[in-house]
């Protein structure tokens, strides 16, 4: 549904924030995008819905070329940015506004998750709190059942409960042919939402793994002391003794720990890297 | 390229949904500024006389035009905003067009519906209240009807331009942008109206000349083509209006009889070349206002 090849992107010519990344999405799944601040996440989920140009490589989302931005490719991509922009409307008049140009928005959906959202769909939206209007956008982004929801940051602002909620509700809703990038740094919100993890890093995806192999392949533990540990790759002081990323010799289950995979990732690269290779 | 009328009425609909507020408001603000016109021309010497009444039009719609014209792509400076108008699903053709139909028709109708009513009241307080017999503006389809109105396209069409081109300060930049072009075509004219015809030379040219003699009673004595060696002078040639070449007083004795031509003048259809570059203008800057608006980026 995604194929990237040898994308190089940059806001200035001589600054490369993409370079030679490769990518190819599959649909069905929800991919969750890491990386540092300025990795160029955003970025790439700009290239993606075709805000932003490649200046070498090719995109193609859903067999478009994004950079031509037409209806029918702006139909079946959303893109959720962390700022939002909404007008001075109410959430009624919103939907009677935008729905329309989306021939599979579904109304009925959108204010299921209104509700589930507790939010009044009397409210105008100017007068609703960040969270709120976050939580409008999340639910118009998923009633337009968009072929490719992009989704940058889209927990930033929910409290606690709307966490929890937006993670049933993405769950819930995901089919066969969408596919869902979620891009963020409080990767505990979503740990177990994603089913794919990627990681962006020197200009590239340098990891791009399903969370069962990452799994299989490692293991997430609490110890006492690092000497219960055989093969420990990385290790976090904890309240009570360590977490540990380790290599699984003994195929042990663990349940993924993504923030700990990624500090991991970015700490001991190669040791990390060569698992998967 | 994509077009589709229905999506057109959705962005119509959109932009009126949005904006009404503002839109409302702005009308009412140019009301009151017509009106603190009219009522400063009315209490004023030579009065609200036809000429300030087409100035208080035109120059309203022209500036007001222009101020609104850069607020319809407006949201494409600013980042979050710009998201959003740039990944709702219409083409680019169809986002231009519809900020076309607000600026180019939509707000000239509604300028003219609030506007003119002020100076036929403005006119009738002058002509019968204060009794100062002036004659009220009527726009009639002639030239200069057409001039204003290409005049209104040419500045509505480079403020759209500014909007796609300018990422701040996007009126201020617009208007210098306009002033370029304005005084660029003064500057330029000399130069252009001399490649075009080669005028005061120093030396007299070789002319074939149709010469007419006519008596007294203005009855044509001979008619005939000749060689003449001329002086040429530019007479007149601004950018818009025609070069005229002239020669003052040939003298000419024929049959015994001395002839004395007054000024001659041989007009060029100077004009013709600016007045089809203005027009010409306008699809210009909307196809490049349209390309800008298909490669934007944020």
């Amino acid at each position: 549904m995604i194929n990237i090849e040898n994308l190089t992107f940059g806001y200035h010519k001589k600054q490369a924030v993409l370079e030679n990344l490769d990518l190819h999405l599959k649909p069905g799944h929800i991919y969750g995008l890491l990386g540092r601040n300025g990795a160029g996440k955003s970025s790439l989920l700009h290239n993606i819905c075709g805000l932003l140009f490649p200046d070498a490589g090719t995109c193609q989302v859903a067999g478009k070329n994004p950079a031509d931005r037409s209806p029918e490719f702006l139909q079946q991509v959303f893109l959720l940015p962390e700022e939002i922009y909404l007008p001075n409307v109410s959430i009624k008049s919103y939907l009677d506004i935008y729905a329309p140009f989306y021939p599979e928005f579904n109304r009925d959906l959108f204010f299921q998750f209104l509700t589930e959202f507790e939010i009044p769909v009397e409210n105008k939206l100017q007068s609703m709190s960040y969270g709120q209007k976050k939580k409008v956008m999340i639910s118009f982004a998923l009633a337009t059942q968009a072929k490719v929801l992009l989704m940058d940051e889209p927990t930033n602002g929910l409290d606690i409960p709307s966490k929890r909620q937006f993670r049933k509700i993405i769950a819930g809703i995901i089919k066969e042919d969408q596919l869902i990038i979620i891009s963020t740094h409080q990767v505990k919100d979503l740990d177990s939402l994603i089913d794919f993890v990627l990681i962006l890093e020197d200009k590239k995806i340098i990891l791009h793994q399903p969370v069962d192999h990452i799994t299989e392949k490692l293991s997430f533990k609490q110890v006492m002391s690092l000497d219960e540990i055989a093969t420990p790759i990385y290790s976090e002081g904890a309240l009570k003794g360590y977490a540990v990323v380790a290599i699984n010799n003994k195929q042990e289950h663990s349940r993924l720990d993504m923030e700990m995979f990624f500090n991991a990732v970015l700490t001991e690269k190669q040791q990390i890297l060569s698992q998967f290779n | 390229m994509q077009f589709s009328l229905h999506r057109i009425w959705l962005l119509t609909r959109k932009q009126w949904a949005e904006n009404q507020q503002l839109y409302i408001l702005g009308l009412l603000a140019i009301a009151g500024i017509i009106a603190a016109t009219v009522i400063f021309n009315l209490i004023g010497s030579p009065g609200f006389e036809r000429r300030v009444q087409e100035n208080t039009l035109i120059i309203g719609l022209l500036a007001s035009g222009f101020v609104f014209a850069t607020t319809t792509l407006t949201q494409l400076n600013q980042k979050t905003a710009g998201i959003n108008v740039l990944m709702l699903p219409a083409s680019a053709l169809e986002k231009l067009a519809v900020a076309a139909i607000y600026s180019m028709l939509v707000f000239p109708v509604c300028f003219l519906v609030v506007v003119y009513p002020l100076i036929v009241i403005g006119h009738y307080v002058e002509h019968d209240v204060i009794g100062r017999p002036n004659s009220l503006y009527f726009i009639n389809a002639d030239e200069k009807v057409f001039g204003i109105l290409f005049t209104f396209l040419v500045f509505q069409s480079t403020a759209l331009f500014s909007t796609v081109l300018f990422k701040r300060y996007v009126l201020i930049k617009g208007v210098i942008l306009i002033m370029i072009i304005f005084f660029g075509t003064l500057i330029l004219n000399p130069f252009l109206a001399k490649s075009i015809i080669k005028t005061n030379p120093g030396t007299p040219i070789a002319a074939t000349v149709k010469e007419t003699y006519y008596d007294a009673k203005q009855n044509i004595v001979e008619s005939k083509i000749t060689k003449e060696s001329l002086w040429t002078n530019i007479w007149s040639a601004t950018p818009y209006s025609d070069i005229q070449i002239n020669n003052w007083v040939v003298n000419k004795k024929f049959n015994g009889v001395d002839y004395v031509s007054y000024r001659i003048v041989i007009t060029n259809p100077y004009r013709s070349v600016f007045i089809l570059l203005f027009i010409i203008s306008i699809p210009f800057l909307w196809v490049i206002t349209w390309f800008r608006l298909k490669e934007k980026e944020l």
